[in-house]
């Protein structure tokens, strides 16, 4: 086992053991998945359709192992830390109230008369483990009203924010804590380097 | 069945408001980036509940699991669009529009 190149002939091109049942495990959970999708948006449940949808799902999980296994090897996603599947109950509902409420403010400004918009750039950088972990904090961040993701590059975001609310909780650090907390368990400080622009030449 | 129908009035019809604040924001905003806020973002609570009220609306029933998929699916790809807009657009080159710079700053 010393040798890396032996341990990859023994485990089948997989780092270590650990990885290679990591990655058996990660398929059969996407066969769980595809299948239960299946039934879902099926709604027949004789013998015979059931049959063909866990052919399909196999199927799908066949034709795609050789790929996820490249990307698993090449992105080392054995050894990245795991997103705590129970932390979504409380995130999901939480960004759905946060995006309620900037919802009405956005709302709020936009059917004003004199429309008080204030259009800034915030360019923040994180310490977040994961590359998932990125896409999710962009994705919360585009979908919560008044703010938009513009690049995401390594771990440096560059947000357009509509009006100073907004990006309130993304420069004190709220939103951003709440993605680390689906890895982490301590609450720790995720946002650096905040700026706030507002002027067209420091872009 | 009567209180059910009410509440997924309610619902839906506050979806639609915010679907009309998302219209309305697309006229009145004054440049790219801030559209794609009132297209992208009213848009995201204005679908989830006027998908909610369909769900009340249908009780507990395939569909309505159906339906939370849809809410599901917009939650993912609607971020991912409007992601792609306008990452496309300041990856061209085009200048958002700040207050300070007063209106003649519309130019792209």
């Amino acid at each position: 086992m010393d040798n890396p190149e032996t341990c990859r002939a023994e485990t089948g091109g997989f780092p270590s053991p650990k990885a290679r049942r990591l990655f058996l495990r990660n398929n059969i959970v996407l066969f769980a998945l595809l299948f239960g999708l299946w039934l879902l948006m099926s709604g027949h449940y004789d013998f015979f359709h059931v049959f063909i949808g866990f052919l399909c799902s196999i199927l799908v999980v066949v034709l795609n192992a050789r790929l996820a296994k490249y990307f698993f090897i090449r992105d080392n996603l054995c050894d990245c830390t795991p997103l705590r599947v129970g932390r979504l109950f409380f995130y999901i509902p939480w960004l759905i109230y946060q995006i309620g409420i900037a919802s009405l403010q956005v709302a709020g400004v936009v059917l004003r008369r004199r429309m008080p918009v204030n259009p800034s750039l915030v360019r923040f950088r994180t310490k977040l483990p994961t590359r998932a972990a990125r896409v999710i904090l962009a994705n919360s961040i585009t979908l919560t009203p008044g703010t938009i993701t513009l690049l995401l590059e390594g771990d440096e975001y560059l947000v357009h924010s509509l009006i100073d609310a907004s990006h309130s909780g993304i420069v004190d650090g709220t939103l951003p804590g709440e993605v680390a907390k689906l890895y982490h368990r301590k609450p720790r400080e995720v946002v650096f380097d905040v700026e706030v622009l507002r002027k067209k030449k420091t872009i | 069945m009567h209180w059910q129908f009410i509440l997924a009035n309610i619902v839906v019809t506050a979806g639609a408001f915010f679907l009309l604040v998302g219209g309305i924001g697309l006229v009145r905003l004054p440049d790219f980036y801030s559209r794609a806020h009132a297209t992208g973002k009213s848009d995201t609570l204005g679908v989830i509940l006027v998908t909610l009220g369909l769900v009340i609306h249908e009780g507990l029933t395939l569909n309505s699991a159906k339906l939370v998929l849809i809410m599901a699916f917009v939650g993912l790809t609607n971020p991912t669009a409007t992601h792609a807009l306008t990452r496309a657009a300041i990856r061209f080159g085009l200048k958002p529009w700040f207050r300070k710079d007063g209106p003649e700053g519309k130019e792209g």
